[in-house]
């Protein structure tokens, strides 16, 4: 791998923490809105959108894929 | 290699450069291990979550009202929101702590823990003193443990939640102080990973936590 595709790889992980760390925190507030917006309150929803920031921390935060994959350390 | 060998010696960044002879077989046995590893702090990880789902499911079961409707008591919106952006954003430098060390920028990396062990401590007091109240001259709490079911759940949940909080807080700084001494690389951090990844499943959980606590349900006044 050349230096340049290196650094635009590492410049591409930071960016990925960013953007996931973005979305959770829209998601968070969606989620404080819609419990205080009826008919918006519901169990499903509420529930739908903590499972959605829970897919987004299982998968880019603890790398879950990690333990089926070979080369990532 | 042995477990023990794996946590101090080829971590150790100077340690990885003596064994550099070592060579490729020395880096796929370490990888091999850090994949065993790994495997073991997922089965760890499904084994507490049992106690989470516990505590979520007595939260359900408990908090009804009159008619079997959903209830949840009174407690500070404001405080609850911020805490959990806190613990949101602790996250996210964890994450920046992880991916610094791979790429071996050590600065950043040691940077990004502190203050992730800042945000862990921020949300530690948030929850002691602003929830559970512990210093009423300060903030008044809305609820005592022996408010019924629900000071016993609320108490329950955020307790057992904050003592995971508190040991990934005492984690990460034992992890500092060794990346300070020059531990860990690029190569090989199993260390930094295995605390990042447990300080992103206590993040996990309080992702439920926080709705099931603060937002589901209609708001009923606990008698005191």
């Amino acid at each position: 791998m050349s230096e340049q595709s290196r650094t635009k790889r590492k410049s591409a992980i930071y960016r990925e923490g960013i953007i996931v760390a973005v979305i959770l925190a829209i998601l968070t507030i969606v989620e404080y809105y819609a419990a205080i917006t009826p008919p918006f309150d519901s169990f499903a929803i509420l529930m739908i959108l903590a499972l959605l920031k829970g897919i987004l921390v299982v998968n880019y935060f603890m790398h879950i894929r990690s333990i089926w994959s070979e080369d990532e350390h | 290699m042995t477990a023990t060998a794996i946590e101090h010696g080829p971590e150790h960044g100077h340690a990885a450069d003596d064994h550099h002879h070592a060579g490729d077989s020395g880096l796929a046995t370490y990888l091999e291990n850090t994949r065993r590893n790994r495997l073991g702090m997922w089965l760890f990880f499904a084994s507490e979550a049992f106690l989470f789902l516990a505590l979520l499911v007595t939260r359900f079961y408990l908090w009804r009202g009159p008619h079997g409707e959903v209830v949840r008591p009174e407690l500070d919106q404001f405080a609850g929101l911020i805490v959990t952006v806190v613990l949101l954003l602790s996250s996210y430098f964890m994450n920046r702590a992880e991916v610094s060390i791979a790429n071996d920028k050590r600065t950043d990396f040691l940077t990004s823990l502190l203050i992730t062990a800042f945000l862990g401590t921020a949300f530690l007091v948030g929850v002691v003193v602003w929830e559970w109240g512990m210093f009423p001259g300060i903030v008044k709490g809305h609820l005592k443990p022996t408010d019924g079911v629900f000071g016993a759940v609320v108490f329950g949940m955020t307790g057992m939640h904050a003592l995971h909080v508190l040991s990934g807080v005492i984690l990460i700084l034992n992890v500092w102080w060794l990346g300070r001494k020059g531990h860990f690389s690029g190569e090989r951090h199993w260390g930094v990973e295995a605390c990042a990844i447990y300080w992103h499943y206590v993040d996990l959980v309080w992702i439920f936590f926080y709705p099931a606590i603060y937002l589901i349900g209609t708001t009923i006044d606990v008698p005191h």
